[in-house]
């Protein structure tokens, strides 16, 4: 019964701590996967209304 | 002095080495066949030769861990908890990281690549093909952005002026392979053509005669004529790539990687494992009646839709259904659908499940696994991408519009992979020939009434000028 309940913490605890940190991450405007600018600093790419990756298409041309 | 001073050597007019190369590798020909060499050397190296040998030391160390873990908790524990642990939460992240490696070669290699200068070459030879369907010479951008993440390859398209051209790149970028689906593909590619090259080169090549034909049907169908653009950019000189910025590259694409795997898959894991643990009245499924359970009971309509592209189980519509929440999700879904935690050593699974092959535990033949690769490819993108096509888009319509035309595709192609394939392989259609035949012809047909209405209102425009 105790083992169950530890497992059970433990689960949550999992989940919680990826749930809490997508939710951060969204807030924040976390990098997207594979993105070629993630975690690029100032050129990474954040969100949809963030302009970075437009300047940089734009710089291209 | 004002003479020596005034003095300059023009080089314009001299060839060198560099535009001698160009001459070659941006040729618009000879352009094409280089690129399909270099990405194939790309996947070969990542999936065949290089990536292998490290993912076979992490997926040992994935299972060492599951072990350990099995151990620790004893015999005492809940099934149900227990596999929601393993199977659910490490078993399904597990099978995500275990492609970590073949990522992160891929990466590193695309990352020296364009550190070389050759990127942007691959850019002046598709931009020469992309123009004459009617997009914007700026449509390129988007697109070699869109090889990384779809996300901000579409929220690139918002220089481009003309409306229908932003909206027509928005809507076919996406059909590019994402480093999201790299995972997939390599899945595919070592599960059911032995680590086989080619299948990445040919999704990449898939990829972009879908983006020429798809700008085709939407030039055909808006009859909008096309605002001229060009395309100009300094070509960078050649030279020896930076192996510290392939790594940092690489590093920053592999730690995104792993968030994702330890977030938002881990997540989508444990939702499906519990799913697939319990019926509609939340009773624990009894052994060998996986059918019973919520996630079979949600999947199986879309399932049976999916009959005549090779791939009616339920545990694949399940999993292609995730692969909208993040293509990743395709990989982890399967793993925790047929409790496989290792898709690199298949060959220790298939001991002991007693299956001849993995191919026999999916139920698939190669030609339907190229199938359902394609359908997972070219089908939508992630809701994310999604959220960013509507928002460079602007348009209900053109968002609406987009989506339908990205499922008539991945349909369509999934169709005729597996069914030509089956003709071809066994000499005989295979199941649902006629109801997808139907189907595929029904998109066709929305296609062709399109364009037909448009021809006609054209046609009345005209008549109201004259």
């Amino acid at each position: 019964m105790l083992t169950n309940l530890i497992i059970v913490l433990i689960i949550a605890v999992i989940v919680a701590g990826a749930a809490a940190k997508l939710i951060s991450g969204r807030k924040k405007g976390g990098p997207c996967s594979g993105c070629p600018y993630s975690g690029l600093g100032d050129q990474s790419c954040h969100g949809q209304d963030h302009l970075s990756c437009d300047q940089t298409a734009e710089g291209n041309q | 002095m004002v003479k020596v001073v005034e003095m300059r050597n023009v080089a314009s007019n001299k060839q060198t080495g560099q535009d001698a190369a160009d001459r070659i590798i941006a040729h618009r020909v000879l352009g094409i066949p280089i690129f399909a060499a270099v990405i194939y050397v790309v996947f070969s190296i990542s999936q065949t030769h290089v990536g292998p040998l490290f993912a076979d030391y992490l997926v040992g160390w994935i299972d060492s861990f599951y072990e350990y873990v099995e151990g620790l908790m004893g015999a005492d524990v809940s099934p149900v908890l227990s596999s929601l642990l393993l199977d659910g939460i490490i078993g399904g992240v597990g099978a995500v990281m275990g492609f970590l490696p073949l990522i992160m070669v891929l990466f590193f290699l695309l990352a020296l690549l364009e550190d070389s200068g050759y990127m942007a070459r691959v850019a002046v030879v598709m931009d020469r093909y992309l123009k004459r369907v009617g997009l914007s010479g700026k449509s390129i951008i988007p697109m070699v952005i869109g090889t990384g993440c779809a996300i901000p390859g579409v929220m690139a398209t918002r220089t481009i002026r003309d409306d229908r051209q932003r909206r027509t790149t928005a809507m076919l970028t996406p059909f590019m392979p994402c480093g999201a689906k790299l995972p997939v593909i390599a899945l595919f590619a070592g599960v059911f053509f032995s680590d086989a090259a080619w299948v990445g080169t040919a999704m990449y090549f898939v990829a972009i005669l879908i983006i020429i034909t798809g700008a085709l049907i939407v030039k055909r169908i808006t009859n909008e004529g096309s605002a001229k653009s060009y395309f100009i950019m300094e070509l960078p000189d050649y030279r020896l790539p930076s192996l510290k910025r392939a790594f940092i590259s690489m590093i920053s694409r592999a730690k995104a990687f792993i968030i994702r795997a330890a977030t938002i898959i881990l997540l989508c894991n444990a939702v499906v494992h519990l799913m697939q643990t319990f019926t509609w009245s939340f009773q624990v499924v009894e052994p060998g009646m996986e059918n019973t359970s919520i996630l079979a009971g949600i999947a199986s309509p879309f399932a049976f839709l999916l009959i005549p592209l090779g791939f009616g189980a339920w545990q694949l519509a399940a999993a292609a259904i995730a692969g909208f929440i993040a293509k990743e999700n395709v990989v982890g879904v399967l793993a925790v659908v047929y409790s496989i935690t290792n898709f690199i050593d298949t060959e220790e699974f298939v001991l002991l499940s007693g299956a001849g092959d993995v191919a026999d535990v999916m139920g698939l033949t190669s030609v339907a696994a190229l199938a359902y690769l394609m359908f997972n490819l070219f089908t939508p993108p992630c809701f994310a991408a999604i959220g960013a096509m509507n928002a460079e888009m602007d348009s209900r319509n053109w968002l609406w519009a987009g989506i339908g035309f990205q499922f008539g595709v991945g349909y369509t192609v999934a169709y005729f992979v597996y069914q030509v394939g089956t003709l071809m392989t066994t000499g005989n259609f295979g199941a649902g020939v006629i109801p997808g035949l139907l189907g595929v012809m029904f998109i066709a047909g929305v296609i062709v009434f399109l364009i037909r209405r448009n021809d006609h209102k054209s046609k009345i425009e005209l008549k109201e000028a004259v």
